[in-house]
């Protein structure tokens, strides 16, 4: 088993009941890149993540994660997962909880016996880290939608984990919000050395972030490889995706024929 | 077959468009339709599924469809026409015996679930609660207020209302064969062997229970279970166990002190119909119950506010989808809470009869 590689799947599987979703997925990642996943919406990168994750089973195939191999029925134990971290898609922050009490949420799990005042110094340090300090004894609702996400990447690097799922860590957040989180993932990476997969569609974060991607398409990876073969690729889809081209008007037969006399 | 002409208007609008189109389709089911449009000049969108919509009535009673005299843009514009592919609805048909099975191994599933549940309440309760190496994140003493403590007052108001009407109606009966004595010691049993154990629970369920459902769901819908989940923490552990032990501990308190109220309240009928003191109408409650119906009794609160608490965390951990799950999952929380309590309470008379 090569020592660099964090997670590894293998042709993974899945859906929903009565639809497959994704057919066959295989790809890697190694430690200290982020490898992003990229797809029109709807294509199954939340599902993939999910599955990942183990938050919904697969059909079949195996997931390797700091080189121990899962099969695709079986659950995830406890200290593989404390070496995850989990952005989810619009935050999921516990609304009942303060900012601080989100993010302390790991450390009480996996160090029961810290005291409380260690674990608001830890809490205060990742804050500091996503520019939110300010925010440590709000709720939720109060924090704007960025903020929540931040919130919430603070939440999932509490543990210092070694790999780290971003959901859409920048849709729907301003040019200069999403901008900022994505100078913050590259900090992470640099300072915690953290991997990372991370979903995204937004162009800019990816020119910006990206080491490798692959491409989802129809359940199948459409490529796989780093930024720049991406960039050059000729496959029509990827030439409109990286904006090169804008995607060629499908020849769609079906007009109404109508019978026109003069 | 002589087609029908119809001569259309200048300009085809939302507004004209419908009742043309009405005599149009019902033209073309009966015969082939030529439509002059030598005076059309503008038609906006509602245009377009007009003769779409032509052009499928023709498809279907096989009577021809002609254009004549349609201007150079408008011919265009029309020949660029799209059929939109509306994919079929993949509806599953189900006889209804098919059906049946279906919901009926839903159901068995969600009651043996429900008993996993209590199983795995039960254990964190007991074992996990007092394991020092076990992580524990609180929140039981917030949900006793919320779920406790905030109901009393509806449950001791709406009790002592309850067996205030009853004690004034037993009055009159038994005013009328002079048995006033009997009222303290039969309301006294009553109230604590049904009134109180089965009333409380019913609106703790419309209440709490409700909001235990409304709540979870919420999460549920909202991923944060999920993250619960990818935090490797147990939901069942951070979102059920502290509600259970609240429930626990809340229902049989509550239905004591309600039946109390209850006894209060039938106090002010034995007071003033029958002129019976303070101290002898309690005497006579004393006297009229046997010690083991407040155990009874007891057990029956638990098991109810267990019932209660099972069905609506169940009900909230398993919504799927968006608002709308959230809402059926309240609903169903409590239809099912206070059916089964009823359906329990039955059990519990004919056990402990
Ligand atoms: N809970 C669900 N039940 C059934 N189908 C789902 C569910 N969630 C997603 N899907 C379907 O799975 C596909 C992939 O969804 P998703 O992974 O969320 O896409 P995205 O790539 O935008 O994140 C979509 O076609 C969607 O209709
Ligand atoms: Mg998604």
């Amino acid at each position: 088993m090569d020592d660099d590689i964090t997670l590894k799947v293998e042709h993974l599987r899945t859906g929903y009941k009565g639809k497959e979703v994704l057919h066959d997925i295989s790809f890697d990642v190694r430690r200290g890149e982020i490898r992003m996943i990229l797809g029109s919406s709807g294509c199954g990168k939340s599902t993939l993540l999910n599955n990942i994750l183990k938050l919904i089973k697969a059909t079949s195939g195996t997931i390797t994660y700091f080189g121990k191999t899962y099969s695709a029925k079986s659950g995830l134990d406890y200290v593989t997962r404390m070496r995850m971290g989990v952005l989810f898609q619009n935050g999921a922050l516990l609304s009942d909880l303060t900012v601080a009490e989100n993010a302390m949420m790991p450390l009480i799990r996996s160090m029961p016996y810290m005291p409380r005042s260690q674990m608001e110094a830890i809490v205060a340090d990742r804050l500091e880290k996503v520019h939110l300090l300010h925010a440590f004894h709000k709720y939720p609702a109060e924090l704007s939608g960025g903020m929540q996400r931040r919130a919430a990447l603070a939440r999932a690097i509490a543990l210092k984990p070694e790999l780290l799922f971003c959901d859409e860590p920048s849709t729907g957040l301003d040019p200069v919000t999403a901008r900022s989180l994505d100078e913050l993932l590259l900090e992470l990476r640099d300072t915690l050395g953290v991997s990372m997969v991370i979903v995204s569609h937004e162009l800019e974060s990816i020119k910006i972030i990206c080491d490798r991607f692959i491409y989802l398409q129809d359940g199948y990876v459409l490529m796989d490889g780093t930024l720049q073969q991406g960039m050059e690729s000729e496959l029509p889809v990827l030439k409109s995706f990286f904006n090169r081209e804008s995607p060629k008007e499908i020849d769609n037969k079906d007009y109404y024929h109508f019978n026109f006399v003069d | 077959m002589q087609s029908k002409t119809i001569i259309l208007p200048e300009s085809l609008t939302a507004e004209n468009s419908r009742v043309l189109l009405q005599n149009c389709r019902k033209a073309l089911q009966r015969g082939p339709l030529l439509l002059d449009g030598k005076s059309l000049k503008y038609m906006d969108y509602s245009g377009d599924a007009f003769f779409a919509l032509l052009a499928d009535t023709s498809e279907k009673s096989g009577y021809k469809l002609t254009l004549a005299h349609f201007n150079d843009d408008i011919k265009f514009h029309l020949q660029h026409l799209k059929k939109p592919k509306i994919p079929p609805k993949n509806k599953v048909n189900q006889n209804f015996l098919e059906r049946l099975g279906e919901n009926t191994i839903l159901v068995a599933r969600s009651v043996a679930k429900i008993f996993v549940l209590l199983n795995t309440c039960i254990y964190w309760s007991l074992y996990g609660h007092f394991d020092k190496g076990k992580s524990k994140f609180g929140g039981t003493a917030k949900q006793i207020n919320r779920l406790g403590a905030e109901a009393m007052g509806i449950c001791f108001l709406m009790v002592a209302l309850i067996c205030f009407t009853m004690a004034l109606q037993s009055s009159f009966m038994l005013k009328a064969v002079g048995g006033g004595s009997y009222l303290a010691s039969g309301l006294g049993y009553l109230i604590f062997a049904e009134i109180s154990p089965l009333l409380t629970t019913i609106i703790l369920a419309g209440r709490s229970g409700s909001s235990i459902a409304a709540e979870i769901a919420n999460m549920s819908v909202c991923e944060e279970v999920k993250a619960i989940k990818a935090m490797a923490i147990s939901p069942v552990q951070y979102l059920v166990v502290p509600r259970f032990i609240a429930m626990t501990i809340c229902t049989p308190i509550l239905s004591f002190c309600a039946g109390i109220a209850g006894c209060l309240a039938g106090f002010l009928i034995a007071f003033f119909f029958f002129d019976i003191s303070f101290a002898n109408y309690f005497q006579e409650i004393r006297d009229g119950i046997p010690p083991i119906l407040f155990l009874k009794s007891t057990v029956k609160a638990v098991v109810f506010g267990w019932l209660i608490t099972m069905i609506s965390c169940h009900k909230g951990l398993t919504a799927v989808g968006g608002a709308d799950a959230v809402g059926h999952a309240t609903t169903s929380s409590v239809v099912i809470s206070i059916s089964s309590i009823i359906v329990a309470d039955c059990a519990f008379s004919f056990a402990f009869y």
